[in-house]
């Protein structure tokens, strides 16, 4: 049996910060992940990761900026706590190696972003996330932090309310271990995959998220999905929002910037949801492209600024959608992007489960509440991330190892070796493409009452297709089907509750936007969403929003 | 252009059912914007759910997707269907070379990370900074080396199609080099240039300038250009490796002569170790194959040697 002091599920920047940390705290610490770390989703962001470093800027007016820019849904001490470190945790990420873009003095250079008061985003051209998750990466192989790298976990061992480890499969080889330790940090990133459209990588399947949900833990918030504004009209690969914030223009079919009719003052770079909602409309309504897309104009910048500040989005632009920036516009659609909800944890990544903590785009502490800001997902990845590490390498200390039950690997082993052996059956590929274009069309950029109701249904007929899914490959070895079909089981539980906290918020905060409740109801809704698992499904209920500085008031831009 | 077919000849081998390799044909329809990942992923699953290869992010960044696609090392999500049908009228995948196969399309890339770890690939960074809340001061031409270089996704295309890793398993290659001059090349780097005399051991000297490890890089990180700067910093350090010195021969050589001599190229490159080839050397020369060492130098050799001393000038500037 695998036995450490701390073990942490995903390699992307919450895991690998979590790992450093741990280890540094003297911890026996491992990761393990379905893929390399250099594959880590977290490689694929892009524009940027915010700290008030300006002498104007102050932590104060990046927490009220996050806070409004949340719909007042997150937990504004947590943001308070991101806020502060957030100068430290990038002077980190630079002396570690990370190549920051430079003003001309040689300070580390920021840029506006959507949302955001100051220009506060720190970036490497529009290559920031493959800048820092290769630095961590680095300085973990430094750290000598031991790697297990494609195991895919697919269950957390929880007894009395206490978290033994997990099970997991060596995906090279095929073989169900049970992977003991006396602390685990869930870092395995967000849910992308549930939706057709997104920006995320095929990876992006929210076990983690799924792992506690399944454990019993109460997941928070799922119903707030961020949709990203600006992704590739076709493959909906993620066009930076710094192509907006270097000065890019949104424009209809019909020449105009409409942005100005949404957010007069913000223009562009309000926070995302009103972005993505104010497209939306714009094709909705028929003044998009081929009822499908809008442009993002980014001519006037020149030639010399697109190479120099987004030469990654000019490059995805020629070879995805085959159009030069330098010389037209990029179609551009809306797609999921970010995992608001997750895993309920404190400011140091506790959750719930003794001995079990979360960090990144799977926890939801919540700082980033009902819309994310641009450049503050980074941001939580190595505030969030650092701390969880601590306190787990803290707990593992004290903790005295309870030992790893027999029967949960048992179960799993029976489990896979069933689903490996069922000849008939429905394709995985089939129930994926069910779910990610109900969840797409029904719990999409706009949601209302008939169409959750549907979305219900289709996700609860999907539920029990799934219960006969083939693999189709019998074998042990590198069975990628097998992976795909046990991320489809974690995606549709957690479609199941997002569509459950959707439909039961008659509301429209931040990133859920109900046509049939089109505003904010502060006196019935301001609170967040918590779903636990029963046979019957989701059964879901609330708990209050820290509150300290801010007053809820009116969000216009 | 309009929907039409092509064909898939993927290799295939699953070592708990497979005794050897094999190659399986299938049909796909494509149009103009598909990708190889686009068609493996259509093939995976409409036709066969076996076909086992690693993929991730579809949009060039990630690293997992590095296949051969008609023999060269590519991202299969960059790489278009329509280009492959054009110039080779199929579409042939397999797995990446120079690493152990696993199944189908994925191949064991440990010994790749070794390579990779042989660089120590980390920036050592000064520990009084920890602590400090200022950054480094550093402007973008300062960075812009190794930021190029740092463009590396580690997806094995270089290491895959490198010629001297065949035959030279010392070679760390293409992508551990350029790893180590990211580093060098950066100013925080507290080892720096003291990176450099390790590298010999890592086979600086190996490569052989073949530039597939340039043509093939999907980031356009160009290693083969890092080797070059790391073997003059070597060379400045004094290396005096049979790489170094089979340089130094070489402009030697054509200093003095005009031309290159093999042999005084193989006796100044090998020293005193050229005795233990004495055998091969002695059935070249009956064979008339070994030129002699006393080579006469070529007509207007003044010309060729004003080139040098005028070189040499410029380099002391």
């Amino acid at each position: 049996m695998i036995k450490h002091d701390v073990i942490v599920v995903g390699a992307g920047l919450a895991g690998l910060r979590a790992a450093i940390e741990a280890r540094e705290k003297g911890a026996d610490v491992a990761v393990l992940s379905k893929l390399h770390p250099v594959r880590s989703h977290s490689d694929q962001a892009q524009g940027g990761i915010n700290a008030p470093l300006g002498e104007d800027d102050s932590w104060e007016k990046h927490t009220f900026d996050t806070i409004k820019g949340s719909d007042y849904l997150a937990d504004q001490d947590a943001v308070e706590v991101m806020c502060k470190d957030a100068p430290r945790a990038i002077i980190e990420l630079e002396h570690w190696g990370a190549l920051f873009t430079r003003f001309d003095n040689g300070r580390i250079a920021q840029r506006p972003f959507g949302g955001a008061g100051f220009p506060r985003t720190c970036f490497a051209a529009d290559k920031t996330g493959h800048v820092l998750q290769t630095t961590i990466f680095e300085q973990s192989r430094k750290n000598g932090v031991q790697m297990y790298e494609e195991w895919f976990a697919t269950s957390l061992v929880v007894e009395d309310n206490v978290c033994k480890g997990l099970t997991a499969i060596e995906i090279v080889t095929g073989e169900v271990h049970a992977v003991e330790a006396k602390a685990v940090i869930l870092a395995a990133g967000g849910a992308g995959q549930v939706y057709n459209k997104t920006s995320n990588s095929l990876s992006t399947t929210g076990d983690g998220i799924a792992m506690a949900y399944n454990a019993g833990i109460p997941i928070e918030d799922m119903e707030f999905v961020q949709f990203h504004p600006t992704t590739l009209y076709g493959s909906n690969i993620l066009v930076s929002e710094g192509a907006r914030g270097e000065g890019g223009y949104l424009v209809n079919a019909q020449g105009e910037r409409f942005m100005k009719k949404y957010a007069p003052d913000k223009m562009e770079l309000a926070p995302r949801d009103i972005v993505a909602r104010a497209i939306e409309t714009e094709i909705t309504e028929g003044r998009g492209f081929a009822n499908e897309y809008v442009h993002l104009d980014l001519r006037h910048l020149g030639e010399a600024k697109i190479n120099e500040r987004l030469p990654t989005i000019r490059e995805l632009a020629i070879y995805f959608a085959g159009v030069d920036p330098v010389k037209e516009p990029i179609p551009i659609q809306p797609a999921q992007h970010y995992t608001m909800g997750g895993v309920p944890t404190g400011m140091n990544g506790v959750t719930p489960v003794k001995g079990l903590y979360a960090a990144g785009e799977c926890a939801c502490i919540s700082v980033h509440g009902a819309n994310r800001l641009g450049g503050n997902s980074l941001l939580d990845t190595v505030v969030f991330g650092k701390r969880a590490g601590a306190k787990a390498a803290e707990y593992a200390k004290e903790a005295s190892a309870t030992g790893f039950p027999e029967k949960p690997l048992q179960n799993e082993q029976k489990r896979i070796e069933t689903l490996l052996n069922r000849k008939d059956g429905v394709k995985a590929s089939e129930i994926k493409r069910a779910m990610g274009s109900t969840m797409f069309d029904k719990v999409g950029i706009f949601r209302q009452k008939r169409d959750g109701e549907t979305a219900v249904k289709n996700v609860a007929a999907l539920k029990r297709q799934i219960e006969t899914v083939s693999v189709m490959d019998s074998s042990r070895k590198f069975n990628t089907s097998l992976i795909e079909t046990l991320e489809l089981g974690f995606e549709l539980d957690l479609a199941e509750v997002i569509v459950a906290g959707a439909l039961a918020r008659k509301e429209s905060r931040g990133a859920h936007h109900r046509t049939d409740y089109p505003k904010r109801d502060d006196d019935k809704w301001l609170k967040h969403t918590l779903a636990v698992r029963t046979a019957d499904g989701p059964k879901l209920s609330y708990k209050p929003v820290t509150i300290t500085r801010f007053k809820p008031e009116a969000r216009g831009y | 252009m309009t929907a039409q077919e092509a064909v898939f000849r993927i290799l295939r081998y699953n070592p708990e059912r497979d005794a050897s390799r094999r190659y399986e044909t299938y049909r796909v329809k494509i149009d103009n914007r598909m990708t190889v990942l686009d068609a493996l992923e259509d093939i995976k699953h409409e036709q066969d759910a076996s076909l086992s290869f690693r993929r991730s992010c579809r949009s060039g960044i990630c690293g997992s997707c590095a296949m051969k696609v008609n023999s060269l090392a590519k991202l299969a999500c960059k790489t278009r269907v329509v280009t492959e049908v054009e110039n080779h009228g199929e579409v042939l995948v397999e797995p990446m070379d120079n690493m152990p196969l696993i199944r189908d399309l994925v191949v064991d890339m440990n010994e790749f990370w070794r390579e990779i770890d042989r660089g120590t690939p980390w920036l050592e960074w000064d520990n009084t900074l920890e602590g400090s809340s200022k950054e480094n001061l550093l402007t973008n031409e300062q960075q812009q080396v190794s930021g190029r270089l740092a463009d590396c996704i580690m997806c094995g295309c270089c290491f895959s199609d490198c010629v001297s890793r065949i035959f030279d398993k010392n070679f760390a290659g293409p992508a551990s080099l350029a790893k180590v001059h990211r580093l060098v090349a950066d100013p925080r780097d507290k080892v720096g240039a003291n990176r450099v005399p390790a590298l010999v051991g890592l086979g600086l000297w190996a490569c052989t300038h073949c530039y597939f490890c340039w043509s093939q890089c999907p980031r356009d990180v160009r290693p083969v250009a890092a080797i070059s700067v790391l073997r003059a910093l070597s060379f400045k350090q004094g290396d005096e490796s049979h790489g170094a010195r089979h340089v130094n021969a070489f402009m030697n050589s054509i200093e003095r002569t005009g031309m290159l001599n093999e042999a005084t190229l193989y006796l100044r490159t090998m020293g005193w170790t050229t005795i233990r080839d004495f055998d091969l050397i002695l059935k070249m020369a009956v064979k008339g194959k070994a030129p002699l060492p006393f080579p006469r130098p070529v007509p207007k050799i003044d010309e060729i040697r004003s080139i040098f001393r005028l070189a040499h000038e410029v380099k002391e500037k």
